[in-house]
Formats: structure tokens, C-alpha cells, sequence
């Protein structure tokens, strides 16, 4: 009895741990793909200047959620991010609508996959 | 490779504490399961230990997973018998009174190669000699001669031995060990009487002092003060 309360409260914490993580990186991955889709819209409209702004929020977001991506995601994915979306807002920036269309799609594709990956589903277990 | 130093640092801890909360057992001796689990805790710590890619919560996390299910399989095995024979199995009676028992090592898919390796392993050449040869659940296998073939006992022979107490040891390397000191019911007087019977200025100068119940003495003196 002596480790068995510890080992069945360790376990609860980690299995909590990884829930809230699960929630935690579906809200992060969420906001951003909120501001990259509000940013691709603005950018179909001819709104390039918002669209830029909305890419710059959607930088500063990630780069703020960085101590908490480094933690709990490879970081190979991460930073794959960090370096898309500067590369989004130069392309708001330039006004180059066939390549921020491209790149916004692939990135929220890719931020989906993160989400997903994220998810215990019978795929990602098996 | 800062990073990897520290992250090394921190996962060394971290097996330590986990093989130390999994229990105190040579590599030998242990239950398959419990092979298996601390296999896979070296491994899971040694990947985020090279690839700084990968987060440290990516060992830390199943490392945890595995220690707590480990702990608790055998809290349970501890209180339920059946229980531990489904995780353990059971000890199988391989040999009994000289007799190899083939349905068992069918069952255990044990050769006779290898029984006659760990009957070498325990001295013994001759099977008609083993009165019981038992496989246990960590694969080991217990041999237990027959009574006539075993090395007579004091009992046996109607001689009269006194029980040899343990020695506890009370200098370790110029420390005194208290606990074992008052444990044999000395105190400091009898080691200044000690180091002074021996030419020992003070306890730092002694390598080992040990000693039991009867007053048996073992002392050896450091090299650098002789």
C-alpha cells in the first residue's frame, strides 16, 4: 500500500498532464489558425495591410507560446512554423496573392496535422 | 551539447529514482515484466538525450507511465496470488526425485541442453542425484540434491557450532557510522579505545573498522596515514 497510492496518483497526474496538453495544444493551434484564416480572407479581399497585421498577431501568438511548444511538441515542427509564418507576412507585405494563398493553406493544413496528432484517436494509437 | 549535458543530467536522475521506486533487485533475478520495463526505461531516456529535437517530456512522460504501472502490477501481484500468477507465472517442477518430468519441459519449451547447463551451473552432473529441479518464473532454475547426495550439515554430524553474529561496520573510509555503533551497543569510548590499541591518531585515519556482537575486530588503516 505504501507505493501504491503514490504510483496510482503519479499516474492520474501524468494521464491528467497529457489531457490538459491535448486541450492546451488544440486552443494554441485553434488561435493561430484562426489568425491565418482571418488573414488569408482579408488577403482574398484586396485587404493586404490587415492581412499583414493579422499574420504579425499570428507571429507574435506563436512565437509568445514557444516556451510551451518547446516543451511538449518536436521542435522540428515548431519551428517549422515560426519560420512560415515571417514568410506569411512578407508575402502580405509584397502583395503576392497565388504564393500567401498557397503558403496560408499549407499552414493551416500543417496546423491541423499538429491538432490531430495530438489527438488519441484509434490512428494515431495503432 | 550544453543541452544535451543538461538534459543528460536530468534524465540520469530520473532513471535512478525510477529504478530505485521499481525496487531492489539484481538484473538476474528479475520477473520478465519487470526485465522488460527497465529495458524501456534506458531506452525512452536515451532519445530525447540525442535528438534535441524531440522535448524531454517525451521521456520524462512514458518513463512515468511505466514506473507507476510497474509499481502498481506489483502491488497487486503482492496482494492477489492469482493475480501474480497471470502476470508471473507459476514455478514448474522440471525434475522430481531423479525423474525428468517431459510434460513440463515441453511446457516450458526447455531442452535438455539447457537443463543440463544449469544443472552444470549448479554443480551437478548427475539428474538421479536431483531431488527437486524447479523452474522458476524469472527462468532461473532451483536445483535441491537429495539428501544423501547433499554435503552434511553440523546438525548431521552432531557437532556443535555457535551462530556467527554479523559484523556491522563502524568506520567506513575515516566516517563513523553511529547507527552501527550504537546498533552493537558500543559507544565512542570503546573506538578511542580502538584507535588507540592500533596506533590510530583519530577515525579519519581509519580505512575500515568493523566489528560484531562478540567483539570481533576488523581494522585497516588508510594508506595515506600509514
Amino acid at each position: 500500500m505504501k507505493h501504491l497510492i503514490p504510483a496510482v496518483a503519479m499516474l492520474l497526474a501524468v494521464t491528467f498532464f497529457c489531457c490538459i496538453n491535448t486541450v492546451c495544444m488544440g486552443k494554441v493551434v485553434d488561435n493561430t489558425s484562426e489568425l491565418i484564416t482571418s488573414a488569408l480572407e482579408l488577403a482574398e479581399d484586396g485587404k493586404w495591410n490587415e492581412a499583414q497585421e493579422q499574420c504579425s498577431q499570428a507571429s507574435d501568438y506563436w512565437t509568445s507560446k514557444n516556451d510551451y511548444l518547446g516543451t511538449v511538441l518536436n521542435h522540428n515542427i515548431s519551428d517549422k512554423i515560426s519560420e512560415c509564418i515571417p514568410s506569411l507576412t512578407k508575402l502580405a507585405k509584397w502583395q503576392e496573392t497565388a504564393e500567401f494563398t498557397a503558403l496560408a493553406t499549407e499552414m493551416l493544413v500543417y496546423l491541423e496535422h499538429i491538432k490531430e496528432m495530438e489527438r488519441p484517436s484509434l490512428s494515431n494509437i495503432l | 551539447m550544453v543541452v544535451s549535458f543538461i538534459r543528460t543530467f536530468i534524465l540520469y536522475f530520473l532513471i535512478i529514482i525510477a529504478l530505485r521506486l521499481t525496487g531492489k533487485r539484481q538484473l538476474g533475478d528479475l520477473e520478465p515484466s519487470e526485465l522488460v520495463v527497465t529495458i524501456m526505461i534506458s531506452e525512452l531516456a536515451a532519445v530525447p538525450m540525442q535528438d534535441y529535437a524531440i522535448p524531454i517530456l517525451s521521456g520524462i512522460i512514458p518513463i512515468l507511465t511505466l514506473v507507476s504501472l510497474e509499481l502498481i502490477i506489483s502491488c497487486i501481484s503482492y496482494k492477489s496470488v492469482k493475480f501474480r500468477s497471470v502476470i508471473c507465472g507459476r514455478p514448474a517442477v522440471i525434475i522430481k526425485d531423479g525423474r525428468i518430468i517431459q510434460s513440463e519441459m515441453k511446457k516450458a519449451r526447455l531442452t535438455l541442453d539447457e537443463l543440463t547447463e544449469s544443472l552444470r551451473q549448479w554443480a551437478v552432473v548427475d539428474i538421479k542425484k536431483v531431488q527437486y529441479a524447479i523452474l522458476e518464473t524469472n527462468g532461473q532454475l532451483s536445483v535441491i540434491q537429495k539428501a544423501e547426495c547433499s554435503p552434511p550439515t553440523a546438525k548431521d554430524m552432531s557437532v556443535h557450532v555457535s551462530e556467527d553474529p554479523i559484523p556491522a561496520i563502524v568506520i567506513n573510509d575515516g566516517r563513523l557510522m553511529s547507527e552501527n555503533l550504537d546498533s552493537l551497543g558500543f559507544d565512542r569510548s570503546w573506538v578511542r579505545t580502538q584507535l588507540k590499541s592500533h596506533n590510530a591518531k583519530s577515525v579519519k585515519d581509519v580505512y575500515l573498522l568493523s566489528a560484531d556482537s562478540k567483539g570481533n575486530i576488523l581494522f585497516e588503516r588508510k594508506d595515506s596515514s600509514k
